[in-house]
C-alpha cells in the first residue's frame, strides 16, 4: 500500500525586532507576528468531550493513489459520521501556534555616530509568515451501518472477529494497509466496532475532507499503534481538545521544552526540531507538549460568523458563473486567515479550500491546458473572469473542446452540504465549550505502542502560544561601528542567559544565522512531568539546573540568574560613563 | 491476575439480582452503585473482584450501574468518580447529565444500560488492578449544582485472563 504521507510544510518564518533608542525597550515598530513554521502534522485532531460523548474532528493526511486510499478507526460504540472541514483546522493552527518574539533592547548610545552598520538585523520590516444511514438488508451481521456521505462510502463494523472483519474489508474494496492484521488485535472485542472508510468511485485524493466521528466514551484516544502501520519517522500529532478544562495527556508524560534551545533569532524556526530532540528525552517517547491551554475565545465567530455565506436560495439564483463566483468571495467562502500583524498591519490571507475547489472543479474544471501551464484551481476562480474572459480571447487554442457546466442549484446543494454546515457546526463547538487545549509530540512507528488517552485538569494554568525574549546590545557609551560587534545578552522567557561577548554577527537574518545557545550541549526539555486529572503536575526530570550550567559553562544556574561575561571590567566602566552621560543630559519632558 | 478472581467474578456476575442496601439514610433520595454479568445484564453488587472489560479502544473498563429510590422523575447532573483507596489517586472523572425516570413498583429507577468506567490506559504512575478501587456517583441538581444523592462501592479490578499481560502493561500506569 501507499502508506499515508506526512507533507513537511516547511514555511519561512521572520525575524523579529524592536528598536530602540538607550536602554528602552519601545514600542516604536510593531512586530510581525512570528509564528514557528508550521509542520504538517501525520494526525490532526480536534477532541471536544462532554457527559460521556466524544466527537472528534479528523483531517485525514494521505498522498498516494485514491484507489488505495483506506482508513478504519476503532470504536466503543456506534457512531455518527459527517463531514468536517479543513478550515477548522487551518484555522486552529494558525490562532494557537507557537511564536517566538524576539525584542531588542538597545542598553547606551547605540545610534548616536552616522553611517552606523545596523548588520541584516536592521531591516526587520520584511514579513513572511511561516509561515440517516441505513442498514443493508442483505449485508452480512458483521455490518452495523453502510453508506455514503460526502466524497467517502463508510461502513461501520462489528468488530467481533478480526478475521471476518478484514475479510470483508478486502470483498468490499476497502483499502486495508499491509501489517494491520498484527496491529488490529487489541482493539478486537465483542461491543467493539471499526468505522471504514475509502473514497466513492470517481473521486480523487484531492477531494479527501476532514470525518466528524461522534461517540459514547468518556475519554478520547487516538489509536496510534493501528496508525503506526502506515506512519512516518518522527511523525507529528497535533491535537486540540474542547472542555472546561486543561488537556492533559492522561497516560503519557507531559513535557516542558527548553526555550534556550530555540533558535529566536529567526522566531523559533528549528521548532520542530526541538520538539523532536525534546519528545526523544522522555521514556518511551510518550510524551505531549502543550502549546497552547487558554480561552476558546480566540476562535469563536472564526468559522460561524454571523451573515456569513448567504443564503443557499441566494446562490443557487446566479444567472453566470461569474456572479457565482463573486458570491462565494464576498460571502465569506473563501478560508481568511488572520496571519498576525505586520509592518503595515494586519496580514490576511485568502485562498480556495479544497473542498471549495473539489466542488466548483466537478462543474467549472481548471482547463486542461492551464493546469499544465500550472495555474492552481485558487488561480483559476480567483480570476475566472480573465481566464474565461481576455485570456480565452487571446489564447482560444488553450481552451479547445473546453465547456463547463453550470447548475448554480446543484452546486449550491453541494457547497453547502460539504463546506457550509461543517464550518458552521465546527464554529458552534467555539461557543459551547470555553477551553482549548493545543498538544503536540512526535513519534516514530516503533514507539507507537500506547495510545494515547486525554483528559482534562481545570486546575492547571493556562499556556500562552506566544513567547517573548529580550537581546539587549550593550552599545555603552559611544555605540560601535557595527551593532553586530557589539557585547549582547539574550534573556529567554524561562529566564536563560547567554551572552554574546563578541556580538550576534552583522547579518543575522533567518538566511543566516547567528551563533545561538542552541549550539550548547544541553537537554531540550526544561522538565518532563506527570500530570493527573487534579493537582499540579509532578515533575520527574527536572532539567533546569543543567541547563544552567551548561549556557553558563558549569559556572552559574539559571534562570534568574545573571552571567558574568568578557570584559566585564571594561563593560563597568562604561557603564559608569554611559550614567555620567545620562546624569548630564537635560530631563527630557 | 489469577484464575480464581475471574471465577468469583463470573460466580457473582451468575448470581442474578440480589438485595443490595442503599447508602442513603431513609428519607432521602438513595443511591445504590451496582454492576453487570458478563452478558451486561441484571444488577449485581459493586464490591470485591470485578473483571476488567476489554473496550473496543484497546483500553479497559468497568461496567457500573446505579439505582435510585426516593425520587421525582427530573434531569440530573451526573459526577463519576473512581479513585484507588489506597492513596485516593484519581482513576477517572466523567460528567454527564440522565433523566431519572418515574420509580418502578418497588419505588426504585435503575440506569437501563451500565454505563462503561473507564480504567486503561490508566493515569501515569497508577496501577489500577488487583488494589481496591472506590467508584462514586454523584447526582446534582443541573441548575443549582445541589448534590441530591451519593453512593460509592469499592470493587478489586481484575485484568482477565485472555489478555493478561496486554491487560497488565496499559493498567499498570
Amino acid at each position: 500500500m501507499k502508506t499515508l504521507a506526512l507533507v513537511l510544510a516547511a514555511l519561512s518564518a521572520l525575524i523579529v525586532t524592536t528598536f530602540a533608542r538607550d536602554a528602552h525597550a519601545c514600542g516604536c515598530f510593531t512586530p510581525p507576528d512570528p509564528s514557528v513554521p508550521v509542520v504538517q502534522a501525520g494526525e490532526r485532531i480536534l477532541f471536544a468531550r462532554d457527559s460521556g460523548n466524544v466527537t472528534a474532528h479528523i483531517q485525514i493526511q494521505y498522498a498516494g493513489d485514491a484507489a488505495e486510499f483506506g482508513w478504519i478507526l476503532p470504536l466503543p460504540s456506534v457512531p455518527t459520521l459527517e463531514l468536517g472541514t479543513d478550515e477548522l483546522f487551518n484555522q486552529l493552527t494558525t490562532q494557537t501556534q507557537p511564536k517566538y518574539r524576539l525584542t531588542r533592547v538597545f542598553e547606551g548610545d547605540c545610534f548616536s555616530r552616522g553611517g552606523i552598520n545596523l548588520g541584516g538585523f536592521g531591516s526587520s520590516g520584511d514579513s513572511a509568515e511561516g509561515g440517516p444511514p441505513q442498514v443493508p438488508g442483505n449485508s452480512g451481521p458483521i455490518v452495523v451501518v453502510q453508506d455514503s456521505i460526502g466524497p467517502y462510502d463508510y461502513a461501520v463494523l462489528r468488530a467481533h472477529s478480526r478475521v471476518e472483519m478484514l475479510d470483508w474489508l478486502e470483498r468490499n474494496r476497502y483499502f486495508v494497509p499491509a501489517g494491520t492484521d498484527d496491529v488490529v488485535s487489541p482493539y478486537i472485542h465483542d461491543g467493539a466496532y471499526f468505522l471504514a472508510l475509502k473514497l466513492r468511485s470517481g473521486k480523487s485524493v484531492g477531494d479527501l475532507q476532514p470525518v466528524v466521528v461522534k461517540y459514547a466514551s468518556d475519554l478520547p484516544m487516538i489509536p496510534i499503534v493501528l496508525t503506526s502501520v502506515a506512519a512516518q519517522p518522527d511523525m507529528g500529532i497535533q491535537v486540540w481538545m474542547l472542555g472546561e478544562g486543561r488537556a492533559i495527556p492522561r497516560n503519557y508524560f507531559h513535557t516542558v521544552i527548553n526555550d534556550a534551545k530555540i533558535d529566536w533569532f529567526t522566531a523559533g524556526a528549528n521548532y520542530n526540531d526541538v520538539i523532536i530532540e525534546a519528545t526523544r528525552e522522555a521514556e518511551g517517547r510518550h510524551t505531549f507538549v502543550t502549546e497552547y491551554a487558554g480561552s476558546s475565545q480566540l476562535m469563536r465567530q472564526l468559522l460561524d460568523a454571523p451573515g456569513r455565506f448567504g443564503s443557499k436560495s441566494e446562490l443557487a439564483t446566479q444567472t453566470n458563473v461569474f456572479n457565482f463566483v463573486n458570491y462565494l468571495e464576498s460571502h465569506g467562502f473563501l478560508t481568511t486567515l488572520n496571519g498576525g500583524s505586520g509592518p503595515f498591519g494586519p496580514i490576511v490571507t485568502q485562498s480556495y479550500s479544497s473542498q471549495l475547489t473539489a466542488i466548483l472543479g466537478l462543474y467549472i474544471p481548471v482547463p486542461p491546458a492551464l493546469a499544465e501551464r500550472g495555474v492552481t484551481p485558487s488561480q483559476f476562480y480567483g480570476q475566472l473572469d480573465y481566464y474565461l474572459g481576455t485570456y480565452r480571447g487571446q489564447y482560444p487554442e488553450q481552451f479547445i473542446g473546453y465547456e463547463y457546466d453550470y447548475r448554480p442549484a446543484d452546486m449550491a446543494d453541494d457547497l453547502w452540504e460539504r463546506v457550509v454546515t461543517p464550518t458552521v457546526e465546527a464554529g458552534a463547538l467555539f461557543s459551547k465549550y470555553p477551553y482549548l487545549t493545543r498538544l503536540y509530540t512526535t513519534l516514530s512507528p516503533e514507539q507507537m505502542n500506547r495510545d494515547p488517552v486525554f483528559s482534562q485538569n481545570t486546575r492547571l494554568a493556562d499556556v500562552n502560544n506566544v513567547h517573548e525574549a529580550t537581546l539587549t546590545i550593550h552599545c555603552g557609551l559611544f555605540g560601535g561601528e557595527d551593532i553586530g560587534k557589539l557585547p549582547a545578552t539574550l534573556k529567554t522567557e524561562q529566564g536563560y542567559e547567554f551572552e554574546y561577548s563578541n556580538g550576534v554577527g552583522t547579518n543575522a537574518s533567518p538566511f543566516n544565522p547567528q551563533p545561538l545557545p542552541i549550539d550548547v550541549v544541553m537537554p531540550a526539555s526544561s522538565r518532563i512531568e506527570i500530570v493527573g486529572e487534579e493537582g499540579a503536575a509532578r515533575v520527574v526530570v527536572d532539567n533546569r539546573e543543567a541547563i544552567g550550567d551548561a549556557l553558563d559553562g558549569g559556572c552559574q544556574a539559571a534562570p534568574a540568574s545573571r552571567t558574568t561575561r568578557g570584559g566585564e571590567l571594561l563593560g563597568l566602566l562604561m557603564l559608569a560613563l554611559y550614567g555620567m552621560r545620562h546624569a548630564l543630559r537635560p530631563r527630557q519632558r | 491476575m489469577n484464575r480464581a478472581a475471574l471465577i468469583l467474578a463470573i460466580g457473582c456476575a451468575a448470581c442474578g439480582d440480589v438485595a443490595i442496601e442503599p447508602d442513603a439514610a431513609p428519607g432521602s433520595m438513595e443511591l445504590t452503585l451496582g454492576t453487570v454479568d458478563l452478558a451486561g445484564q441484571g444488577f449485581l453488587p459493586l464490591a470485591g473482584d470485578q473483571p476488567l472489560i476489554p473496550g473496543a479502544q484497546g483500553g479497559f473498563h468497568i461496567w457500573v450501574k446505579y439505582r435510585v429510590r426516593g425520587h421525582a422523575p427530573r434531569m440530573v447532573m451526573v459526577q463519576r468518580t473512581a479513585r484507588r483507596v489506597e492513596d485516593e489517586r484519581l482513576i477517572l472523572r466523567a460528567d454527564g447529565a440522565a433523566e431519572l425516570g418515574d420509580p418502578g413498583p418497588d419505588g426504585s429507577w435503575e440506569l437501563a444500560s451500565p454505563v462503561p468506567s473507564f480504567m486503561c490506559p490508566s493515569p501515569l504512575g497508577v496501577k489500577v488492578f488487583d488494589v481496591p478501587v472506590r467508584f462514586t456517583i454523584q447526582l446534582a441538581d443541573p441548575e443549582t449544582g445541589e448534590i441530591l444523592a451519593t453512593g460509592s462501592a469499592e470493587a478489586i479490578p481484575r485484568c482477565p485472563a485472555e489478555y493478561l499481560e496486554f491487560c497488565m502493561r496499559i493498567c499498570s500506569g
